[in-house]
Parts: structure tokens; sequence; C-alpha cells
């Protein structure tokens, strides 16, 4: 009697810990998941700033239209592989896609900011300064929400990857690793430099 | 201003039912009427109860009657007297709004008239150390009396108050000091020691002549101090769960940052704070500026959900973007690690367990207490010589929690920002200057763990927050 007691209290620890396992599968996912629509949202904000920005600019900048052109085009490629991104979360190619497109951007805009340099008085208004703000304060808050999505990703894929999760992550479909979203050049990165005299 | 009067009124209503019940106790107990002994004496219960006196049943009811009746009196007086004090002060207090006089934990309405007070608190003092005195008279002067002739035991009858009607004479008294002493000190900490005084005392006397109270003697009076730590503990957490950002707005010039039409500024900090709750995967708080030149900042809870965050403009001022991200980020730890509500336990705990000792450890804290706990502790200044040093163990355990947290939330600030220079430099510029962060002078209970370095100057004895160098050793590269 007592016997059959005991293990039945053992058996019922043990399911209640593989449910307690599923859940925090589950609840992980949606944490890096949700992570990730805060990117989209905060990207979609910057795509949106862009146009404003090339207004207000143009009216000082009358010589340098090559550059707000390019700027335009990086945009709209940068917004067309989110589109695609947004379709299949966590997968690695379109993840790489988009952070392609998102460095291209990021060239042209610090190519326009250079060229701004020669416009003091476009520098010194009020409304650029605003805008300067609003568009820096996007950019930190797309990093941070990368920041916050690579740590709900990173907190996933070890959760995932240890044991006993790591026996049971197959069963409840959670087979494939998520992928942070990393820095387009990090090969360049990781490439020892050539030097050559 | 406060609910307190309420309490008062029931209690009053409380004291005067337990009187009618005395009354229906005696006539119960004494319905033996004999014709031939009757005194010239006041109602029919009195008569009955001078009808049969013997070692078993010595009841005397006409003193016990005329010390209900006057406590009753001086509380009723001493609560009409309340009334009239707070009125008073209510106006003085509203003409003094600018000049800021923050305590959440007691009332301070009658800092103004504190010693007309302590006079009625002296004059209950001295009523219950007399019946105190009788008590204890009484068991001495028992047998002689009663072997005496039956004129001396009629005379004793008229001052010395004794038998089983005395629990409800003590509960009497306990009443009339309680109205007393909540209307000079709104503290369920007070009222809980009080409690644990009155039955401590009650229990040692009525040892003398019960046996079954004598044997459990120990049981009651745990029963009694278990009984008020959870009552205590429980009042912590109700001011916990109730804390809202309202208290702040009434003592510390503050206001809401608005959407609409910020300045180049505004927006700044406004996007700062989105930035870290972006970061730190939480609800984006409410924004508050404090108006300040000081440099320090706060978080506090709206709902149970909802927390604001509050900077003073001398932040807004002095600190460059980085720095600012570094501070708010640490307010973001306690948000992630939810320490609202491990603070409450902790709290509720601490308080439960020293409801004792908490007053006369604050006095020794704070300059601002007066004379008044001094009154009330003093009697049982040995008793609790014990429990004092305990509570400073325990209190000292409280503070480095605190300490702790704040090491630790620093630590979350990097997390946050990826960068440890932000917070550190936030810290160093804070350093730079003594007594750059403080934004008011008094303790504030719960208020006052909430900030980013020590609002007010530190405590003598109990320290929450760790100092701004340690702070700045721990966070720099080693």
């Amino acid at each position: 009697m007592i016997a059959t007691i005991i293990l039945l209290i053992i058996v019922s620890v043990i399911i209640l810990y593989i449910i307690n396992i599923y859940n925090t599968f589950i609840e992980l996912r949606n944490k890096f998941q949700n992570a990730f629509s805060q990117i989209e949202v905060q990207l979609k904000r910057r795509y949106d700033l862009i146009p404003n920005l090339i207004e207000t600019v143009k009216g000082y900048m009358k010589y340098e239209k090559e550059t707000m052109l390019a700027v335009t085009e990086a945009r709209n490629t940068a917004l067309q592989s989110l589109k695609i991104l947004q379709e299949n979360v966590g997968s690695q190619e379109a993840t790489e896609k988009l952070a392609l497109a998102e460095s291209g951007l990021n060239n042209a805009l610090g190519q326009l900011s250079i060229q701004m340099e020669a416009y003091p008085e476009l520098k010194a208004s009020e409304n650029m300064m605003l805008f300067s703000e609003e568009l820096a304060s996007t950019e930190n808050k797309v990093s941070f929400a990368r920041q916050a999505y690579n740590d709900a990703v990173m907190e996933y894929n070890t959760y995932k990857q240890s044991f006993p999760m790591v026996l049971f992550a197959n069963v409840f479909k959670h087979g494939s690793n998520a992928a942070p979203i990393e820095f387009a050049d990090s090969k360049q990165i990781q490439d020892a430099p050539k030097v050559s005299f | 201003m406060r609910q307190k009067s309420h309490f008062n009124k029931i209690l009053l209503i409380l004291s005067f039912l337990s009187f009618s019940i005395l009354n229906a106790n005696d006539i119960v107990i004494f319905n033996n009427i004999n014709a031939d002994n009757i005194f010239s004496i006041l109602n029919a219960n009195d008569i009955a109860s001078f009808n049969n006196i013997n070692t078993d049943n010595i009841y005397r009811i006409l003193p016990k009657y005329f010390f209900a009746y006057a406590f009753l009196l001086s509380s009723l007086f001493s609560f009409l007297f309340y009334k009239f004090i707070s009125k008073r002060n209510n106006n003085l207090i509203l003409k003094n709004k600018n000049k800021t006089y923050i305590d959440f934990e007691d009332s301070q309405d009658f800092s103004k008239s504190q010693g007309k007070l302590i006079l009625i608190l002296l004059f209950f003092m001295s009523i219950f150390f007399i019946s105190f005195l009788m008590m204890i008279l009484d068991y001495f002067l028992l047998d002689t009396i009663l072997t005496s002739k039956d004129s001396i035991r009629m005379a004793s009858a008229f001052i010395i108050p004794r038998g089983s009607g005395d629990i409800i004479l003590f509960s009497a008294i306990f009443i009339s000091t309680f109205m007393a002493y909540r209307t000079i000190k709104n503290s369920p900490k007070a009222i809980g020691l009080i409690l644990f005084t009155y039955i401590t005392i009650m229990v040692f006397i009525l040892s003398f002549t019960n046996q079954i109270i004598a044997q459990n003697s120990g049981l009651i009076v745990a029963t009694t101090m278990l009984f008020i730590t959870l009552v205590v503990a429980l009042n912590k957490y109700k001011k916990f769960n109730n804390f809202d950002t309202k208290i702040f707005k009434e003592n510390i010039d503050m206001e809401l940052l608005e959407d609409k039409n910020i300045s180049f500024e505004r927006s700044k900090i406004k996007n700062i704070v989105e930035e870290m709750s972006i970061a730190s995967g939480m609800k984006i708080p409410n924004i508050y500026i404090i108006k300040s030149d000081t440099i320090n900042s706060m978080i506090t809870k709206d709902t149970s959900t909802n927390f604001s965050i509050a900077i003073t403009q001398g932040a807004i001022d002095t600190l460059n973007r980085e720095e600012l991200q570094g501070m708010i980020a640490h307010h973001f730890g306690a948000i992630y690690m939810d320490s609202f509500k491990i603070s409450s336990y902790i709290d509720c705990c601490i308080d439960g367990i020293t409801f004792i000792t908490n007053d006369m450890i604050n006095i020794q804290t704070s300059e601002n207490k007066s004379t008044k706990d001094i009154i009330f502790i003093g009697p049982m200044l040995i008793f609790t010589l014990l429990i004092l040093i305990s509570t400073y163990i325990v209190k000292l355990v409280q503070c480095s929690f605190y300490k702790k947290q704040k090491y630790l939330f620093d630590s979350y600030s990097v997390e946050f920002t990826r960068n440890d220079d932000s917070i550190l430099n936030a810290l160093k510029s804070i350093n730079e200057k003594e007594n750059n962060s403080i934004i008011f002078e008094n303790e504030m209970d719960i208020c006052t763990k909430l900030f980013f370095v020590r609002p007010n100057k530190e405590a003598i004895l109990f320290e929450y927050y760790p100092k701004i160098k340690d702070r700045i050793i721990a966070l720099e590269p080693k």
C-alpha cells in the first residue's frame, strides 16, 4: 500500500515536471517571437521616418540628389526583406538577408550625414535637431530590440539544448534552433586582416 | 485627510457594549438577593453583590464601576479634544503645504500640539498605574481583609477592584488608553505594542488567582504575539499593495510628462525610457519630472502592473544621454526583478517580527521623533532589551538585502545598456558634489528605498543604500 502510494507520488511528480518543461518551451518561444515583433515595429518606424528626413533635407541639399536616391532605394529593399522575414520568423536565410539590407541602409545614411556636415544651417535648425534625435533614438531602439531578441533566442536555445530538455525538444516540436540576428559583416570581422606591403 | 476617526468611534461603541455585558454578568452571578443585608448602595446589581461576601466570590462592583466610567468619560473627552485639535491642525497643514513635511508612517498632524497630548497620555498612564497598584494591594491585603470584621470589608470594597470582572475592567483600561494613543500615533505597530503589553501584564496578574491562566500563561502570551505579528505584517502588506504614485504627488513637486507638444529635452527623456523598456522587454512606464536641481530618479508603482519613473530636472540638465540611459536602466532592473513584490515580503516579515521594538529603534534613527515614544516604551524597557538585540540583527539583514539589491540593479543596468560606462559615469557625476542627490529631509518608510541614490541624508544606524564610492568600485573594470 505504502509502496504504491510512493510510486504514484513519484510518477505524478515526473509528469508535472514534463508538463513544466513543455510550458517553458512555449513561454520561451513566445518570448523571442514577441521580441522579434518589437524589432519589426521599430524597423518600420525607422523606414517611415526616412521619407520625412529626405523631405526635410531636400530644401537645403540641392546638389546631392544621388545620395538621397541611394537612401530611398536602400530603404525600399530593407522594407521588402523585412516583409519576407515576417512571413517566416527565425529562419536563417531571411534574417541574413535583412541584416544585409540593413547594413546597406546604414551605409547610405552614413553617407548622407557626412554630406550634411557641409550645411551648418541645416544641422542647426530646430526641426532637424528634433528629427535627428528621433532617428538616433529609433536606431537605438532597433539595436536594443535586436539585443532583447538575441537574449531571448539565447535563452530559448540554451534551455532547449540542456539536459534533460534535449530529450523532449523533438517530441514537443522544438527541434530547430532559433537564429539570432548577427552583423552582416560578421564573417569579415572573424577573418584575420590581410596586410600586404 | 485620513480616515482615522471612524476607528475611534467603533472603539467607543465597543467600550459601551463591554460595560453593558458587565452589567448582565453581575446579575447572573449574584442573583441571591437577600433583603436582610441591604446596604444603601446604588442599584440592584450592587445590592446583590454586597449580599454574599465570602472568600469564594468576592465581587466589589462599585469601585469597578467608578473606574470604568471614569475611563469611559475621559476617553470620550480625549476623543473630543482630539477632534478639536485635528481640525485646527488640518488648517495649519493646508497653510504650510509648500513646506513639505513628509512622513507616511505616522500622522504628523499633532506635531504642533504634542505637549497637550502628552499630558493626556500621562493622565491615562497614571490611572493605569493606580489601578495596577490596587490590583497588587488587593492581592496582598486579601487575607487580612477577609479575616477582619464586616465593616472593614465593606470599606475595602470601595477601593479594591478584584475578581473575574477585572478582565473587563482591564479591557476598559486598554480601550481607553488605546484611544488615547491613537490620538497621537496612528500606527498599527504601536497598537500591537500596547495590546501585547496589556495582555502580558494581565496574564501575569491573573495567573496568581487563576490556575488555568497560570498554567497556560506562556501559551497565551505567545499566541497574542503571533496574532499581533500577523496583523502588523498584513497591514504592511496592505500598504505595499495600496502603494501609489499619488503619495509622491502630494509631497514632492512633480509633473507628468505629456505626449503632446513636448520640447527637445523632454522628448529625449521619453525616448530614453522607451529604449530601455525595449531592451528589458518591459512595459513603457509613465514618466514624471521632479522639480529639483539635484541628480536622482526613482521608480514607483501605479497599480500592480503599471510603473512610473520619476527623474529630477537636475539629472536631465547635467547628465548626458548615455548616463541617463544607465540611470534609467537601473530602475528597469527593479521592474524586471519584480522587486516590489520581494521587498514587500521582506518588509512585512521584518515589520511583523520587530513590532515591539521598531519604534524604539526609530527614535535612534531619526531626530524628529519626540519623547512620546519613550513614555510608552519606558516601562517595558527591561522586558524588551533582549528583543531589541534581535531586532537590531534582523534590521541589519533587511539593510543588507536592500544594499545587495542596488548592486544587482546596477548589474542589470549594464546588461540592458551593454555599456558599463553609462551607469558608472552617472554615479561619478553624482559623486562629484556632496549632497548632490538629496530631495527631501525626512525618512519616508517604503518611499525612501525606491531611489537611484539616497534621496535624504544618511541614516545613523540603518542604511538602505550602499555608498556611491562602493558602487563605483564594483562597476569599474579591474
